[in-house]
């Protein structure tokens, strides 16, 4: 877990000197009439300052690390991994497949894969949920959400 | 318009009949996912944030709200049933509430959790009413250097409190108010690190990041765990005994009392109030000894805490318009999204808003009460919902409630992003809570900062020229220098040993 902490520590170090370099693009103005680059700028300085007191202290280990491991054990991350796909896969593919298509898909992973269940459960409470979010969001609260390619909204 | 007036017209909304049902429907809602470990009223909320845009803002604050007060009552039913904590909350509520339902007695157990819930959260309310008008009038005397410094207390106060490590809180804030500045400057119009995108030029959405942070950070946590099936019995007699309210009263009355003010603090809130409350009472108990081994003052003291805090919590965010805490904060943002600038004003300006709310929590707490007592079975069901199922609806919700928040697949990523990025943090024992609320708070710190700039050309010590502001910025001093004099002290210490 310390190796991860050392690493994020060193990714806010970056991210400040990131926001300081970008916020050069932006107005500073002067201390009685502070432009738009003001406030990126401060933060900027103050991220980077706890961020090498946070480097500081984890390489002299004086921060005590955190108990467990970064990473879950084998099967946890394979099911985090695959979660996180899926969320990914059904944002990408809203505006193509629609929202129908992707929700069945989403509890299907989820439910067999994932939750282990059954074929057959898993088809037939994919298929209701589908049907549920067509008519709480479609029909009852209209949200005008994408149905995919080819069949409007 | 008197306070009694104020009042009675304040009941005169709360106690219409969609209201009525909306406060219901967020009270049940609050205790099923209070009950529901893992998920928060947090996530509940920022699920049902964009539900609120199509109802009327009075409604949805109540509805809302009773998630928040209704979630305090559900954490204690899991702690005592299965002795896991429902809510962060009702950590130390496990410690006697489960030895109790060992003993057989979880009914009195879940029965005193419910009553002194509910005395505490009617005080809780009761205090409000007499102390927001005062409180809202002295906030009328705020400048831009007032505000600057309240709200940096407030974050400073959120890191320091907080759980996790205060280095690692404070630059939490300082992502959060970075975020915080995407988007059209307030004062100049300048667009800041939206890089040409279309869904960055408002600023980075409340919504998609309560929605990423709470909601897909959650449900990613929940998967990595094996699943688990918890076997659980029915209470019974759920009234408690003579000698169970003697041995309570005093703990209900102290931690009312502790809640409130823990709660009115901001980055105090609900898990800091319960278990000062429980400290408490095992430090002025005749019998210590009994703690953790089933002592209902363990259950009563703590639960009562609780949900005091949760009503004290609505003191600064009413009338000052700060959130004391992450669920503050959502309701802040909830009221913003409603075109509602809470503060001292709006007691003035919506009085209508702001009587319905409090009035409501009377109305929600007497619910709670009627209906957690019956229905406690049931809520003990929703212990048994499997994750698999669980998790994907809280997914659908979210992503469909970020895409419904402007109708696009950029705030979608943007709670995609959020969401992975929340889940990494937490891994890393970062605490988000104070990530989000300088989320919330970035903008009216940043234009109160360079306002005060602005009016006092440029003098940077203005903020401890003025007495209300200096009295903030010497807290904000005490919080960051105390974990800083502690460091050196332990490392110091650690040398010489």
């Amino acid at each position: 877990m310390i190796r991860a902490e050392k690493v994020a520590s060193l990714l806010f170090i970056l991210l400040a000197l990131y926001v300081g370099f970008e916020s050069r693009k932006y107005p500073l103005g002067t201390l009685d009439n502070p432009g738009p680059g003001f406030l990126p700028l401060l933060l900027a300085v103050a991220m980077a300052v706890m961020a090498v007191l946070l480097a500081v202290d984890l390489w002299k280990n004086r921060t005590a690390a955190a108990p467990r491991p970064f990473w879950p054990g084998k099967a946890g991350l394979s099911k985090v991994t695959l979660t996180y796909a899926v969320i990914v896969l059904f944002t990408a593919l809203l505006d193509v497949t629609g929202y129908m298509a992707n929700i069945f898909l989403l509890f299907l992973v989820l439910l067999r894969p994932i939750g282990r269940l059954n074929w057959t459960w898993s088809l037939a409470i994919s298929a209701g949920a589908t049907l549920a979010a067509y008519l709480l969001f479609d029909q009852w609260l209209m949200i005008p959400l994408p149905r995919g390619i080819g069949f409007g909204h | 318009m008197d306070t009694y007036s104020s009042i009675i017209a304040g009941f005169s909304e709360s106690l219409q009949i969609s209201r009525l049902l909306y406060c219901l429907l967020g009270s049940l809602l609050g205790t099923i996912v209070g009950v529901i470990p893992g998920l928060g009223p947090s996530a509940t909320i920022a699920l049902l944030l964009p539900i609120t845009f199509h109802m009327d803002t009075v409604s949805a604050i109540i509805m809302l709200a009773g998630i928040f007060y209704g979630a305090q009552y559900g954490g204690s039913t899991t702690s005592i049933m299965v002795n896991v904590p429902g809510e962060s909350s009702s950590v130390v509520t496990c410690l006697d509430g489960y030895a109790m339902a060992k003993e057989g007695r979880a009914g009195p157990a879940l029965g005193m959790a419910a009553f002194s819930s509910f005395i505490a959260g009617t005080l809780g309310v009761a205090i409000l009413m007499v102390v927001a008008i005062p409180l809202g009038e002295f906030a009328l005397k705020f400048g831009p250097p007032e505000y600057f410094s309240l709200m940096l207390l407030g974050l400073t106060l959120v890191c320091y409190l907080g759980e996790k490590s205060f280095l690692k809180s404070l630059l939490m804030v300082s992502v959060g108010l970075l975020m915080g500045t995407v988007g059209l400057d307030a004062l100049s119009g300048t667009e800041r690190f939206t890089y040409g995108t279309l869904v960055l030029q408002d600023g980075v959405g409340l919504v998609p990041v309560f929605m990423g942070m709470f909601g897909i950070a959650e449900v990613l946590s929940m998967i990595e765990k094996p699943l688990e099936q918890q076997i659980i019995a029915k209470p019974k007699g759920l009234l408690p005994t003579k000698q169970d309210w003697r041995d309570s009263r005093g703990a209900i009355a102290r931690g009312s009392v502790i809640g409130f003010f823990l709660g009115v603090l901001p980055g105090g809130g609900c898990t800091l109030a319960s278990i000062a409350a429980y400290v408490t009472e095992k430090k002025l108990s005749r019998h210590p000894e009994k703690f953790g081994q089933g002592a209902i003052e363990g259950v009563a003291a703590p639960e009562a805490a609780n949900n005091s805090a949760a009503s004290g919590s609505f003191i600064p965010l009413l009338t000052l318009g700060i959130p004391a805490n992450v669920v503050a904060a959502m309701l802040l943002a909830a009221l913003m999204l409603h075109g509602v600038v809470p503060g001292p004003m709006m007691i003035k300006e919506r009085p209508d808003l702001f009587w319905g709310v409090v009035t409501s929590m009377y109305v929600g707490n007497l619910l709670l009460l009627l209906l957690n007592l019956p229905l406690i079975g049931l809520f003990t069901t929703f212990l048994r919902t499997p994750y698999p199922i669980l998790a994907p609806i809280i997914l659908v919700t979210c992503l469909i409630g970020a895409y419904s928040s402007n109708f696009s697949t950029g705030d979608v990523w943007v709670m995609v992003v959020t969401g992975g990025l929340g889940y990494l943090l937490r891994r890393l024992e970062f605490d988000v809570a104070p990530l989000v609320l300088a989320l919330v708070l970035g903008p009216q710190i940043e234009v109160a900062l360079r306002q005060s700039l602005n009016i006092n050309r440029g003098n940077l010590l203005v903020f401890f020229q003025r007495p209300i502001s200096l009295v903030f910025m010497a807290l904000v001093l005490m919080t960051i220098l105390i974990p800083l004099v502690k460091g050196i002290y332990r490392s110091g210490r650690r040398k010489l040993s």
